[in-house]
């Protein structure tokens, strides 16, 4: 089967540095084929000091369902580099959870165009970023057909001195009626001198939809603070508590093995 | 006040006594200044403006502006008239024209004062005598910079919005003319709103005029503006700026409704200075205009400061409205709240574009900003593009934003208790409404309620 790209949106494909370019592995192609269902789990260790940049070109062919979840540790002085460009077709899906500790640089790029009917989406970035170290996420979803459903969700803990830009974009093209998109960035911050910077946007073209976009930045609750506290957790205990809760209700639904994956490189 | 499209939309035949050439040049900047008679400083001011605008492009962001050519622009219309304190010595069509705008009338029945201008003159202003013997200053622009140099000089486009903020500023600070200069003693307060109403007459008109509300510590203050245009077939310009001083523990809000004809190009720019305790209010509508760039912003820098936005945008058929709020806090507790609700119709774009900016001095920072959009139809747009930067780990910052269309359900149940749908549209959109509208004097929300009926009328 031949997929064409819708002409007035093309997924664009972000153009790598000629660091990134240098520092390219595994630049890989995945085509789902037509009622094939393929899952990825992968736990990624980025040495000290290395410059890594992963790109993938996927395509999902109709009724073909996917699902990646990459986890990925970057310590001080690494960087990393995500590049995903996936092309949707009808009644297909895609799942992507990229999992983050980090110490040292990332950057992710995600432009995902849906243009088969009933297709459905769901993206998600976490993230738990130490001392000074900086994350900068850009995820697009173009959703050309009717009957989609978009999921995009960016849930960072900022630690220390940590800083994260966040920016979500969804276009609801014309002929995407009776689509269903909804958009969340959210930061917890757990350091005093961490930072944050979030975009959420939307582009709605046509008006029987469903769509929404929600952004939060703040520290953890202070009441429930203290009722961990009051049970005799340490504070760093009842934080990291309230963190992993933070982050763990855009797992829900995963395998039990990834989820413990994720938790376990995330948090401990 | 009867609202109808006639009352916005009709030119008066009044002949103004200048009009300058069309386009932007020197020696118009230079003319407008010698015919006020302006201090050295503020001529000079104009010309580094001038100079500034020539060398800053238009802006790569936003709406397209490449119907807007200053060329064709006439930058000073002076009407035949002089400034008056009583409607009687107004000239008949230009004060039939107010009549019919209803703005006399409310300044018998709810309004402690009230300024009129016509294209680039004010042409009647009036303050309530006890207002006055308390010290209060509702005045023209061009008057208070002849009786007060030195306030108007230490607050006019010098740290609110300074003459090189942005392009539009720099053009307007260069043939600024008119608007309302308002100065409200400490612990004064203002129980009554004040008025002032523009109105562009001339086609290729532009109007510049200037708002300076300074609320001295512990005052408080409602000043309410509205704008209106005849239709004519070529475009025409309104830059105005509103700089606001809000002063220790005083409180300023400020309502706006504008309802430029579709040919007028709304490049404003409103800012407001809030410092300790200090509370700035704005309410918000923008429903005529066929382009508007708009983004009223809140600095809130001292402890304790609050800002409060609540707006309204209606895009109709041809227009774009690209409006939002901006807010920078860099004291400790400060907070704000936004409430935007956009309506987008027969092909009309809506853009909601906001910023919340939270610097490292603003302990324990509290924002909420909440976005809703209703589209009529599915051919109009609606977007949105807000912005958070977050510098310190206590800030407290959500964002929430809806698009939707009209409920069936809610359109179904309505039809069958006998309205017909054009009812049940007007009677679920007032509810949608209804957040903003109630914030509103009631004649100034009847007003604002019908000029949306009569932009739905456009979409149907």
């Amino acid at each position: 089967m031949k997929l064409t790209l819708h002409p007035s949106a093309p997924a664009r494909l972000i153009p790598l540095s000629e660091d990134e370019r240098l520092t390219l592995v595994d630049p890989r192609e995945l085509v789902i084929r037509e009622g094939d269902q393929q899952n990825w789990n992968e736990v990624t260790i980025i040495g000290r000091g290395e410059r890594r940049s992963v790109s993938l070109d996927v395509r999902v062919e109709p009724r073909a369902h996917g699902q990646m979840i990459r986890i990925f540790v970057v310590p001080e002085g690494a960087r990393l580099t995500i590049l995903h460009k996936v092309r949707i077709a009808e009644s297909a899906s895609w799942q992507n959870v990229i999992c983050i500790r980090g110490q040292g640089e990332v950057k992710i790029r995600r432009a995902i165009e849906v243009f088969g009917r009933e297709a459905e989406v769901r993206l998600a970035c976490l993230g738990v970023m130490d001392n000074s170290s900086r994350i900068s996420v850009s995820d697009e979803i173009f959703s050309h057909a009717a009957h989609t459903k978009n999921d995009l969700r960016t849930k960072i803990v900022l630690n220390n001195a940590a800083r994260s830009e966040a920016r979500g974009r969804i276009v609801v093209g014309e002929q995407s009626n009776l689509s269903n998109s909804y958009e969340r960035l959210d930061h917890l911050v757990l350091g005093e001198q961490a930072g944050a910077v979030a975009i959420p946007e939307l582009e709605v073209n046509t008006d029987n939809v469903k769509c929404g976009h929600g952004a939060t930045s703040g520290r953890p609750s202070e009441t429930e603070l203290f009722y961990l506290v009051s049970r005799g957790l340490s504070l760093q205990a009842a934080e990291q508590l309230l963190a992993q809760g933070f982050v763990s209700d855009a797992l829900v639904g995963l395998p039990e093995q990834s989820v413990q994956d994720a938790l376990t490189v995330m948090f401990d | 006040m009867v609202v109808t499209r006639e009352v916005y939309e009709q030119a008066s035949l009044h002949e103004p006594k200048f009009t300058a050439p069309l386009g932007l040049t020197r020696e118009i900047v230079v003319d407008i200044s010698t015919q006020k008679n302006e201090p050295d400083w503020m001529f000079e001011k104009r010309l580094q403006a001038l100079e500034l605008f020539e060398k800053t492009a238009f802006p790569k962001w936003g709406p397209k502006l490449s119907g807007l050519d200053v060329d064709k622009i006439t930058f000073f219309i002076r009407p035949n008239t002089r400034e008056s304190k009583t409607w009687e010595d107004v000239p008949v069509e230009i004060r039939d024209t107010f009549e019919k705008l209803g703005i006399p009338q409310a300044e018998r029945e709810a309004l402690g004062g009230v300024g009129a201008q016509y294209d680039s003159d004010m042409v009647y202003h009036n303050l309530k005598a006890d207002l006055s013997a308390k010290g209060v200053i509702f005045e023209n622009m061009d008057v208070a910079l002849q009786r007060h140099p030195d306030l108007v000089r230490e607050y006019f486009m010098t740290n609110c919005v300074p003459i090189h903020d942005h392009k539009f500023a720099m053009l307007h600070a260069a043939v600024w003319s008119g608007g309302t200069f308002i100065y409200v003693p400490k612990g004064v307060k203002v129980e009554i709103p004040l008025q002032a109403y523009f109105r562009m007459n001339t086609e290729r008109g532009g109007q510049f005029e200037h708002t300076l509300i300074i609320a001295d510590e512990g005052s408080d203050v409602h000043y309410i503006e509205g704008c209106s245009a005849p239709r004519f077939e070529t475009a025409a310009l309104h830059a105005g700026c509103v700089e606001i001083f809000v002063k220790s523990g005083a409180r300023v809000r400020y309502s706006s409704i504008e309802n430029w004809s579709k040919n007028t190009f709304n490049l404003n720019t409103k800012r407001a200075v809030v410092d300790a305790g200090g509370t700035i209010e704005w309410l918000n509508g923008n429903m005529g205009s066929g382009t508007t760039m708009l983004y009223p912003m809140s600095v809130l820098r001292g402890r304790g400061a609050k800002s409060d936005y609540l707006g309204i945008a209606f895009a109709g058929p041809g227009q774009h409205q690209d409006t939002g709020h901006k807010v920078a806090m860099i004291a400790p507790d400060c907070s704000a709240n936004v409430l935007s609700k956009s309506l987008s119709g027969g092909g009309g774009k809506s853009t909601y574009r906001g910023l919340v900016r939270v610097t490292g001095g603003a302990v324990g920072a509290r924002v909420k900003v909440q976005c809703d959009a209703l589209m009529l139809d599915g051919v109009s747009v609606s977007t949105t593009t807000p912005v958070m930067r977050i510098e310190r780990g206590d800030a407290t910052v959500a964002h929430e934003a809806t698009v939707g269309r009209l409920g069936e359900t809610e359109l179904f149940y309505l039809q069958s208790r006998g309205l017909t749908e054009q009812e049940a549209i007007r009677t679920l959109v007032a509810g949608f409404l209804e957040p903003v509208v109630r914030e509103l004097p009631l004649e100034y929300a009847v007003e604002l309620v019908k000029l949306i009926e009569l932009e739905m009328e456009s979409v149907a």
